[in-house]
C-alpha cells in the first residue's frame, strides 16, 4: 500500500514540475501603458483591447468578498471600480489609502440618449406613487449631469469603464 | 487485497490525508454562507465622536488632519486622505480609517482587524491559483470517493442492509424536499 502512495506522490510531484516549465513562456515585452484616471474620462479616449495598467488611490475594497474594489484619480469624481480576474482571489482591505497601479482588461458601457431615456423611463417606474413621472430630485440631477455629459461629446456618448484586475501593485 | 479490505484501507487513508481540507471548506463554508449577517474576513468596529466646528473642504490642510487624527491617538497612523464629496473627508490610517463629516464636525474611527484563521481559509476558498485549484478538484474527487467508499465500510444490519440504508435515503430526501421547494 505504502509503494502505491509513493508511486501517486512523485507522480504528483512530477506532474506540477512539468505544469511549471510549461507555463515558463516567455515574458510580455510590450510595455503596458499608465494611465490616470483623468485618461480614462477623456472624451477622446478609446479603449480597444488587452490589459492597460491604471493608476489612483484605493479608497474602498469590499470588506465582505474582497473581490472589488474602487480607485479614485486627483479629482475624486473620476473613479473607477475594478474587480477581480481568475489571477486575483481577493484584494487586500489594507490597500485602502494606498496609491495603486492595477493591470487588467477595461470594460466599456456606453451611457447615450436612448440610454438615459431608458433610465428616466426606469425611475418612472419605480416610482408609482408620485404618479409615475416624479423621480427624486437626487436622481434628476443624476439624469440632468448625464444628458449634459452626453451633449457635451463629440461622439454623441461618453463611456463609464469598469476593470477587471490582474495584477495589483502599491506605489 | 480484497476489494472490501481495499476500500477501507482507501478510505481511512484519504480520510486522514483530507482533514486539513475538509475542515477549510467546512469552516470557510459557514463563514461565506452568512455573509449578509457578518464579515467573514474582518472583524470592523466603528466609535464617534464629535467636535464642535464646521469645516470647508478648502480649509482642510495637514495640520487640520493631525488635528482630527489626534482625536483619536491615530496621527502618526496616517496614510492619506480623500474627499467622497464636498461634505465628507476620509482619512486613511494603518488598519482603518478616520471619516469627517465637515458640515458638523462629527469623526468617526472605524478599524479594521483579520479575523485569524477566518481570513486565510475564506481566501483559499475563493481560489487563489491555478495549484489550489488542481488540489481542490482532486480533493472533490477524494470526497466523491470518501462519501461512496463510505456506504460500504460496515457490512449486515448496520450497514446498507438496514441501518444505512434509512440514513442514505433520509440525507438523500432533504435536499430534494428543498430543491422543490426553491424551485
Amino acid at each position: 500500500m505504502y509503494k502505491l502512495y509513493a508511486i501517486v506522490a512523485i507522480a504528483a510531484l512530477l506532474i506540477i514540475s512539468c505544469n511549471k516549465d510549461a507555463s515558463k513562456t516567455p515574458e510580455q515585452t510590450a510595455e503596458i501603458k499608465v494611465l490616470k484616471l483623468e485618461d480614462l474620462a477623456k472624451d477622446d479616449f478609446e479603449y480597444k483591447s488587452g490589459d492597460v495598467t491604471v493608476e489612483g488611490l484605493c479608497v474602498h475594497v469590499c470588506a465582505h468578498s474582497g473581490k472589488k474594489m474602487f480607485i479614485v484619480g486627483k479629482d475624486e469624481n473620476n473613479k473607477l471600480q475594478i474587480f477581480t480576474s481568475e489571477k486575483i482571489a481577493t484584494f487586500d482591505k489594507n490597500l485602502e489609502g494606498n496609491n495603486i497601479q492595477v493591470t487588467g482588461t477595461l470594460e466599456e458601457e456606453r451611457i447615450d440618449n436612448k440610454y438615459i431615456a431608458n433610465m428616466e423611463a426606469e425611475l418612472a417606474k419605480e416610482n408609482p406613487e408620485s404618479k409615475g413621472t416624479c423621480p427624486t430630485e437626487e436622481d434628476m440631477n443624476k439624469i440632468n449631469d448625464l444628458k449634459a455629459k452626453v451633449a457635451n461629446s463629440k461622439k454623441g456618448y461618453i463611456s463609464i469603464y469598469t476593470m477587471i484586475g490582474s495584477k495589483v501593485k502599491s506605489i | 487485497m480484497k476489494i472490501y479490505k481495499l476500500n477501507k484501507v482507501l478510505h481511512r487513508d484519504f480520510g486522514y490525508f483530507f482533514v486539513a481540507m475538509t475542515l477549510i471548506y467546512a469552516i470557510s463554508g459557514i463563514a461565506i454562507n452568512h455573509r449578509a449577517d457578518w464579515n467573514p474576513n474582518y472583524i470592523i468596529t466603528n466609535e464617534t465622536k464629535s467636535i464642535t466646528g464646521q469645516f470647508s473642504k478648502d480649509e482642510i490642510d495637514m495640520n487640520q488632519i493631525n488635528k482630527f487624527l489626534d482625536q483619536w491617538g491615530e496621527k502618526s497612523n496616517y496614510k492619506n486622505h480623500y474627499f467622497p464629496n464636498p461634505e465628507m473627508l476620509r482619512i486613511f490610517i494603518n488598519g482603518g480609517s478616520v471619516s469627517v463629516d465637515l458640515s458638523n464636525g462629527e469623526t468617526s474611527l472605524e478599524t479594521i482587524r483579520p479575523r485569524p484563521i477566518l481570513k486565510e481559509v475564506n481566501f483559499l476558498h475563493y481560489n487563489p491559483g491555478k495549484l489550489w485549484t488542481w488540489f481542490s478538484d482532486i480533493f472533490c474527487v477524494a470526497l466523491a470517493f470518501l462519501a461512496i467508499s463510505g456506504l460500504f465500510i460496515l457490512k449486515g444490519k448496520s450497514g446498507l442492509v438496514w441501518r444505512g440504508a434509512i440514513l442514505t435515503i433520509a440525507g438523500l430526501i432533504i435536499p430534494l424536499i428543498l430543491l422543490f421547494m426553491y424551485l
